[in-house]
């Protein structure tokens, strides 16, 4: 059953990170590959604070989400300047840089070694220690994040990004403000970034560099392809099914050594699938979801 | 010393000019980013080793091979997967994630047949320090700088000496208006694959003699050509040199001053700086989403 829940946590955690990221990389098109980078702001800074000034989680979320604002404000003035493959390309770089600071600034990340030994959340006397009381934990965050995004999604906020997606220079031109839509919804997107990286911190109590990697990018990136560029249920379908995938490939007897590359290969298939058809999502190619206009192709 | 500090940015400066050059032929003719292009470095690279070590064929016909092997991956993308997406007409950025996905399908098989640790190609001989001018160079490195000077007189004589060379521009300037005029741009573009492909196989197999090398080194090394194609401006094949330089030069000025580990993060920095200021690199234009 242990085995089970941490099954759902991941599936939780992962839901989060995609959902956000659909956000700006799949309703506004911007795609980013630094959604691994802030993610690991958000698991440092809740595992330097809470080991080193024991603050508790509900102070340490904040301040790393301030943090990841701080730092995606700054980034989004540089990247919203640059376009489509110049912009990926420019976070990439983003995402090495904070990779080169987890990786290198021993005195405050302890660089390769990780931190250890990061408490478990404790709220009004409760530790959520035990894997039941932590999912339940970050179900809630899930849940309140889905809200809120799917409430974005379908505000007018939402719409203009949809409307910059599809067509800049028109949506320009009926006097959208392109740059500060762009800059709102990469910093929301950046933020939002930061809960599952402070869960997680909590969760596996031990944090190092290799899991905010560029690889890790990519990955949560794939969720968002596979489950539809501004798709949120399709982001949180992708997200089960990306983290249940292994778990799959080693029920039907595949070593571990392998199955971490099959499972790359199997989601490197289907984004070539998805984008190779023009597709929005796995739910569009096998005709699932019937969705009314094809993201992918050109409108002109 | 810093004779052998200038002798080490010459040689990363030739290394990320044949890997900048090599794209700069498939991104001059598509105007996308063909992240496969890592693959390609990766394959010829590890193409080398399979024939070398596993095989024991010699040096001097496992290359020619390799680099075949290379440019058959790309012909293969491309009729088969570019060249559909290209009728569709799909978005600028699609190209991008196929070619991710490619990417990480290619990676992923050399990683489960080769393994993950790093592999590096015995060059025997090769690899003796000759010493010039007081900085010390390996063969394989004076073989990397000779490999660059003939890319870039290549490179000149191809597109400007060349009919072909004039199909190129006139395709990078305008592809529909090309069709129009009975020049086939999916033939150039073809072409300008085969060739950048062959390229970056040398790439790959140069920084595979020079030092060891994982699957995703393809990637890192692509990502050090795009950097130097961004900075030298996109505009054309001479400022890549500039650009190869600037960053061969802060690379190795970081590894002297700071430290080695810092050397990604100087690199990224000086991109975005660029990226930001200077889109168009040195060539000093704007970068637009429409030019009118």
């Amino acid at each position: 059953l242990s085995y089970i829940l941490h099954i759902l946590i991941l599936i939780c955690l992962y839901t989060i990170l995609a959902q956000s990221l659909n956000l700006s990389s799949g309703l506004t098109g911007m795609v980013s590959l630094t959604h691994a980078g802030f993610y690991g702001i958000g698991a440092y800074t809740t595992a330097i604070l809470s080991q080193q000034l024991h603050w508790p989680f509900w102070i340490n979320l904040p301040i790393a989400m301030l943090i990841c604002l701080a730092l995606s404000w700054l980034i989004s003035l540089i990247s919203v300047r640059t376009i489509d493959e110049y912009f990926m390309i420019c976070t990439v770089g983003v995402q090495a840089i904070i990779f080169a600071v987890m990786n290198n600034w021993m005195k405050l990340t302890k660089g390769p070694l990780g931190i250890s030994d990061i408490p478990s959340i404790s709220f009004f006397g409760v530790n959520t220690g035990n894997r039941l009381a932590f999912l339940i934990l970050s179900m809630t965050f899930m849940l309140f994040v889905w809200w809120v995004l799917q409430n974005l999604f379908d505000s007018a906020f939402g719409k203009t990004l949809r409307a910059i997606n599809e067509d800049e220079i028109y949506a320009r031109s009926i006097g959208k403000n392109i740059y500060r839509s762009k800059f709102n919804a990469f910093t929301i997107s950046a933020v939002i970034a930061a809960i599952p990286g402070a869960l997680y911190a909590h969760y596996v109590s031990f944090i190092d560099p290799t899991s905010f990697t560029v690889e890790e990018s990519i990955f949560v990136l794939s969720i968002v392809i596979l489950g539809g560029m501004g798709n949120l249920m399709g982001s949180f379908l992708a997200a089960a099914f990306m983290v249940l995938l292994p778990e799959i490939l080693r029920f039907i007897g595949m070593p571990s050594s392998v199955a971490a590359n099959v499972r790359q290969i199997v989601y490197g298939l289907f984004i070539v699938l998805i984008t190779m058809t023009g597709k929005n999502g796995l739910g569009d190619l096998i005709k699932i979801v019937d969705s009314d206009s094809v993201r992918f192709s050109s409108r002109r | 010393m810093y004779v052998q500090l200038l002798a080490n940015t010459l040689v990363g400066t030739a290394l990320y000019f044949t890997v900048a050059a090599s794209f700069y032929l498939v991104f001059t003719s598509t105007k996308s980013f063909y992240l496969t292009h890592a693959a390609v470095i990766s394959v010829g690279a590890y193409f080398t080793f399979l024939l070398t070590e596993r095989l024991n064929l010699s040096l001097q016909l496992s290359v020619p091979l390799a680099i075949l092997a290379a440019l058959l991956l790309a012909l293969f993308f491309e009729l088969f997967i570019y060249r559909r997406m290209r009728a569709k007409k799909v978005l600028p950025l699609t190209y991008l994630l196929a070619s991710l996905g490619l990417y990480i399908i290619v990676v992923n098989c050399i990683s489960l047949y080769f393994g993950d640790d790093g592999k590096i190609l015995k060059s025997g001989p090769v690899l003796v320090a000759n010493k010039i001018l007081g900085a010390y160079l390996t063969t394989v490195q004076i073989i990397m700088i000779l490999t660059a000077v003939i890319v870039f007189v290549g490179l000149h004589i191809l597109i400007h000496h060349t009919p072909f060379g004039t199909l190129i521009r006139a395709v990078s300037t305008n592809p529909t208006l090309c069709d129009i005029y009975g020049i086939s741009s999916d033939r150039v573009i073809s072409w300008c694959l085969i060739i950048g492909s062959a390229l970056g196989a040398i790439g790959g197999i140069l920084y595979g003699l020079n030092t060891n090398f994982i699957p995703r080194s393809g990637f890192d090394l692509l990502l050090y050509g795009i950097v130097a194609m961004i900075i030298g401006g996109v505009g054309g094949y001479r400022g890549l040199v500039f650009g190869s330089l600037l960053l061969s030069g802060a690379q190795q000025l970081t590894t002297f001053f700071i430290d080695k580990m810092w050397m990604d993060a100087v690199v990224y920095l000086i991109l975005i700086v660029f990226l930001v200021w200077r889109p168009r690199g040195f060539s000093g234009l704007q970068l637009r989403k429409v030019e009118i």
